[in-house]
């Protein structure tokens, strides 16, 4: 340490700033705030899956999906898609190109019949049956930051939501 | 090029971790700070390496939290002021036999602790025999007794 930085106090040569040590004490006490709250918002689902990102969309009567608001990449998510009397006892569900290029689809369930690319969307081909069904679909997240998710029965409705995705 | 983003990413949030909880975090590692820090690098080496458990992966982290911690060294050499906020600075706790019992206050430091280092250091019996206590950097306490 250059000899030019210590200050005398009393006999002893030392690097003592007190000014810099104040700073450092607001600092801490700031930080420690800034962890219990970073720890809280984890608890409550801020940062990932938790009590307070599950989120709905849509109308249950005719198309609505349960998703997380936020999600982490590369850990693998469930959409819930609940789906409204299908009388023809199919359904083509379509998710947008987009979407599943930031969150691949890892798996279906129930498995489609069928899936193809139609005009920037991809269609899966469902067997359903009964008043309601419950489609899940696993994703893992590709992308980080804000995603628009966009997902439809083809020429039906069609349902919006927003995800955030933490690196 | 993600290997090195994770890796500074890594190293700049420990470092702000460890500044926020102060000089004395690890200054005396106990038995339970060892399973400690065991616990905290199992817990950064997903977010260092991600899925790539590669070699190459691997001496591309090392080398990124090596030369920073390098670099970081190099301009605290430099730039003294950088050294200060970064790495704070010492303070004293006792001045010429007095008990600066704010500073302890805000430091987390009790006089056991005081005492204790007075003990190991010099074999001081009592409080009166210290001269100078600091509170190192490093989280260390040094000693300066008062001449017999």
């Amino acid at each position: 340490m250059p000899r030019a930085r210590l200050k005398r106090v009393g006999n002893l040569d030392i690097d003592q700033h007190l000014r810099i040590q104040a700073f450092s004490w607001i600092l801490q006490r700031v930080g420690q705030v800034l962890m219990v709250l970073f720890v809280g918002a984890a608890l409550l689902g801020y940062l990932g899956r938790g009590p307070l990102s599950r989120a709905t969309a849509g109308d249950p009567a005719y198309l609505a999906v349960e998703y997380n608001r936020f999600e982490r990449r590369t850990q693998e998510s469930v959409l819930i898609v609940h789906l409204g009397p299908q009388p023809s006892g199919r359904v083509r569900l379509w998710f947008d190109e987009r979407y599943v290029s930031a969150l691949p689809i890892m798996a279906v369930l129930p498995d489609p019949e069928d899936v193809e690319v139609r005009e920037g969307r991809l269609v899966a081909t469902l067997r359903v049956s009964g008043a309601s069904s419950t489609i899940r679909i696993v994703t893992k997240p590709e992308a980080i930051g804000s995603v628009q998710g966009r997902l439809g029965i083809l020429e039906g409705p069609e349902v919006r939501f927003s995800q955030f995705i933490y690196p | 090029m993600e290997s090195v983003i994770r890796a500074a990413i890594v190293y700049g949030f420990l470092m702000l971790l460890f500044r926020i909880l102060g000089k004395r975090t690890l200054a005396e590692v106990t038995t339970f700070d060892v399973a400690l820090l065991l616990i905290i690098s199992e817990a950064t080496q997903p977010g260092l390496m991600g899925q790539d458990s590669s070699l190459m992966n691997s001496m591309i982290v090392i080398t990124t939290l090596l030369g920073l911690d390098t670099l970081i060294g190099r301009l605290c050499d430099r730039m003294p002021m950088l050294q200060q906020i970064l790495q704070d600075t010492p303070l004293i706790l006792i001045e010429e036999g007095k008990v600066l019992q704010d500073r302890l206050d805000k430091e987390g430091v009790d006089l056991e602790e005081i005492m204790a280092a007075a003990r190991q250091a010099h074999g001081l019996e009592r409080l009166e025999q210290i001269k100078y206590a600091v509170l190192e950097r490093t989280g260390g306490i040094s000693i300066i007794p008062k001449q017999a």
